[in-house]
């Protein structure tokens, strides 16, 4: 008899592979960029792979993170860190796409020690997949910005470019943040994933937050989570 | 200068005055040893710090190659991946590293895992790496977290000096000197002045530094350190509520429940102390340590399947852990026998052969292996069985077992006719009548024998222990010392005595003499006991760093 699996075991089977691939072309694909001429590690075409896998994999990061979330495997492994050292991260991941479309990350920490308490593979990915929408909106500026908030810190993350479309603004629970949107053909997947790994991180008695704003510093649109701190007594 | 921001348009960091201040770090005179069980990953990882300028790399393919290694070389980095295949695990290996003194706190020690499935990642974080990264990553994830750690660990270099060295009170003024000039890692500094603190039994201002930690910043380390001081010192009505509120605030952490079961063990509660040994086993099964203390009390508490389970967990996820040993095998093989029926039968007949294996097989066991055949053969003959010989064996290493294996032992040559099962038992009442749940079967068993004068015994050993951690040392050794006159071969009551005296042992010859005097009444110590490891490295002072 052959044993059912239900598909999305199988598809999450197969995301988890091709992460794999990918993991292992891109390996390659480092190996031999470093042997190329300089002129060469700059072209249009070594940027647009870089781009390309960093969002493939992307993506897939969050597929497999949606499967394990639907399967209550992803379990929230909170730590201390720091705001500076989460944003280095942001940046080194993106720096030479930022720097090939010549676009200006600003970085701004209200206090240089600020510290938060989060998981850090989940929350980098939110913020990795808000990076690199803002990379495809922004004119030519975006700005990560991060302050002491109640009970907690902020984290925002603002482009200049024409914001979000209006339907989506305001405050994000992972409920209200599912559904393929046919007009603009984004499958909410990005989204979903962020309201659901934000609300993960809800303290007792103090809600984390994900909210779509326009505006913001530099003019556009503008992605807040504000991540509470631990408190025992 | 760093390469990497080179992004157009000027940097802005508010006030942060962060990354293009601090120097590039260069790999290339580091030493690495890379361990994955697959040579293609080895391979990509090896390519990928060749990027970096890395020139020194080791490779290991499994745990024996990695002790091998670190035994020869001292690494700067060890890349170490948490799923080595069929032997031993990430975390059995760091154990092993940290047990033979293999790991210089200088080496940053990098887990790397595949999958992040709960059991996997709690196990992981509770040895303690410096670091663990997910599977698959790119040249810049790893760079990151590498320039990130050597910073770390050059800002630490004098913290962590005094610590190898261990010169508690220099690890605390190289804290003092970090938390005066480096805001960035002060905060790291925080746990290394409270275990040095601990070590130099400056317990009151251990706790204010403590409580002041966990009501400001709770973490993991505080909130661990803050309840185990307070346990020992028995202040349980404070415990209570900051451990209610540590497993509100952090779910996912076992020790919390650790904790918990041993504060139910001082209050001589068998039964709630099993359940909250399930509920961290339930969170982290990988821990041996915590298996084996399950599956102790479990049976002593009566519920022989549930401490059948833990031992099949400990073979399963553990054989391969330095706190596994064979006896476990014998304690389950025992547990088989006593409903020797159908499946159980079976199961029992795959156990003895394994434990009759050549390589399986231990002095201190084999005896105890031939009792278990003796009994089945009685069970099968109905005839009485000559077991003479085999007593005599037994009784002569009875310092081996646990207290488990020697009520059992004693339960089975007393089928026998052996009247050497009262020495089993005796055996049992000097040396480990402190272990929750004992007292009470030994009642059952040793005509004359009081579990409620053994349980107030142990309540005063614990009283000592408070005493000490109230920085009231003199009573305290007063107290030991009446009771060690009472019970001299008493396990628990002679470590308690030995945690006094080391702090003093130093400088002083009295207190070395009464410490060797409790490790030679002790003799010998069951791998399996949860003070072994400390046993032997106290047995064992002259066993020189790999350095």
């Amino acid at each position: 008899m052959v044993k059912q699996i239900d598909f999305s075991t199988l598809m999450a089977s197969s995301v988890h592979d091709m992460k794999n691939i990918i993991a292992a072309v891109s390996q390659a694909y480092e190996s031999l960029v470093a042997q190329l001429p300089p002129e060469l590690q700059q072209s249009a075409e070594v940027r647009l792979i870089e781009r390309e896998s960093l969002r493939l994999d992307g993506m897939l990061v969050q597929l497999l993170g949606m499967y394990k979330f639907e399967h209550g495997q992803l379990s929230l492994q909170s730590e201390y860190c720091r705001v500076d050292d989460l944003f280095e991260d942001l940046h080194n991941r993106h720096a030479e796409l930022l720097q090939y479309r010549q676009v200006e990350l600003r970085i701004e920490l209200d206090d240089p020690d600020l510290e938060g308490f989060f998981d850090r593979n989940l929350i980098v990915t939110v913020l990795d997949n808000a990076l690199g929408n803002a990379l495809n909106h922004c004119r030519s500026a975006i700005c990560l910005h991060a302050r002491a908030g109640e009970g907690g810190i902020v984290l925002s993350l603002c482009d200049d470019g024409p914001g979000y479309p209006e339907a989506m603004l305001g405050p994000v629970r992972e409920r209200d943040a599912s559904g393929i949107d046919r007009s603009s053909g984004s499958t909410g997947l990005g989204l979903y994933f962020a309201a659901s790994i934000v609300a993960m991180h809800d303290q007792p008695g103090c809600e984390a937050g994900l909210e779509l704003k326009n505006g913001g510093s530099l003019g556009g649109a503008c992605l807040q989570v504000s991540l509470p701190l631990p408190s025992l007594f | 200068m760093r390469k990497l921001p080179e992004v157009a348009g000027p940097y802005f960091f508010g006030v942060h005055a962060g990354w293009d201040t601090q120097m590039m770090i260069n790999f290339s005179r580091m030493r690495f040893l890379v361990v994955d069980d697959f040579s293609e990953f080895r391979s990509s990882i090896r390519g990928i710090l060749g990027l970096l300028a890395v020139q020194q790399i080791d490779m290991a393919a499994n745990g024996e190659e990695v002790l091998e290694l670190c035994r020869r070389n001292r690494y700067d980095v060890i890349l170490h991946d948490y799923n080595l295949g069929k032997g031993a695990s990430g975390q059995q290996i760091l154990e092993r590293l940290h047990a033979e003194r293999l790991l210089s706190p200088h080496c940053i020690f990098i887990m790397v895992t595949a999958e992040n499935t709960q059991a996997m990642v709690l196990a992981a974080l509770e040895c303690e790496p410096d670091d663990y990264l997910s599977k698959p990553f790119s040249k810049v994830a790893l760079q990151t977290r590498l320039e990130r750690m050597v910073r770390r660990k050059r800002v630490l270099a004098p913290v962590l000096t005094a610590v190898e060295a261990g010169d508690n009170e220099q690890v605390i003024q190289a804290c003092q000197a970090i938390e005066a000039e480096d805001q960035r890692h002060a905060v790291l500094c925080q746990r290394y002045k409270a275990d040095a603190l601990f070590l130099l039994g400056r317990y009151t201002e251990l706790e204010k530094m403590l409580e002041q930690q966990v009501r400001s910043r709770p973490a993991n380390w505080n909130v661990q350190r803050l309840a185990r001081l307070w346990l020992q010192q028995g202040r349980y009505q404070q415990l209570t509520p900051l451990l209610d509120a540590a497993m509100r605030q952090f779910p996912l952490m076992p020790e919390l429940y650790d904790i918990q079961a041993q504060m139910y063990a001082n209050e001589n509660d068998l039964k709630s102390m099993v359940r909250a040994l399930q509920q961290a086993v339930a969170l982290s099964p990988n821990t041996l340590r915590r298996q084996i203390s399950l599956a102790q009390h479990a049976w002593l508490a009566g519920e022989k399947d549930i401490a059948a389970h833990a031992i099949r967990q400990c073979w399963e996820n553990g054989r391969y852990s330095i706190a596994f040993d064979v006896e476990l095998l014998w304690q389950l093989s025992s547990i088989l026998l006593t409903n020797n029926r159908g499946r159980a039968a079976e199961e029992l007949q795959n156990w003895l052969k394994l434990l009759e294996r050549r390589d399986m097989q231990t002095p201190l066991l084999l005896p105890a292996i031939r009792l278990l055949r003796l009994i089945l053969e009685e069970q099968k003959q109905g005839d009485s069985i000559q077991a003479q010989e085999v007593a005599d064996r037994i009784c002569m290493q009875l310092d081996g077992y646990t207290a488990v294996t020697l009520l059992q032992l004693g339960d089975w040559l007393q089928q026998l006719g052996q009247a050497a099962a009262a020495r089993c038992w005796q055996a049992c009442a000097d040396r480990h009548e402190a272990v929750t749940g004992v007292p009470e079967q030994l009642e059952m068993r040793l005509g004359g024998y009081s579990a409620g004068v053994a349980i107030r015994r142990t309540q005063k050993m614990r009283e000592a222990v408070a005493l000490q951690l109230n920085e009231q040392p003199e009573q305290a050794a007063g107290l030991l010392h009446q009771l060690l006159q009472e019970q001299p071969k008493q396990i628990a009551l002679n470590m308690a005595a030995i945690q006094l005296y080391i702090g003093h042992a130093a400088g002083d010859t009295a207190a070395m003499t009464s410490l060797k005097e409790c490790l030679q009444r002790i003799g010998r110590l069951s791998p399996l006991e949860p003070d072994a490891l400390e046993f032997s490295r106290l047995n064992n002072p002259l066993e020189k760093r790999a350095w």
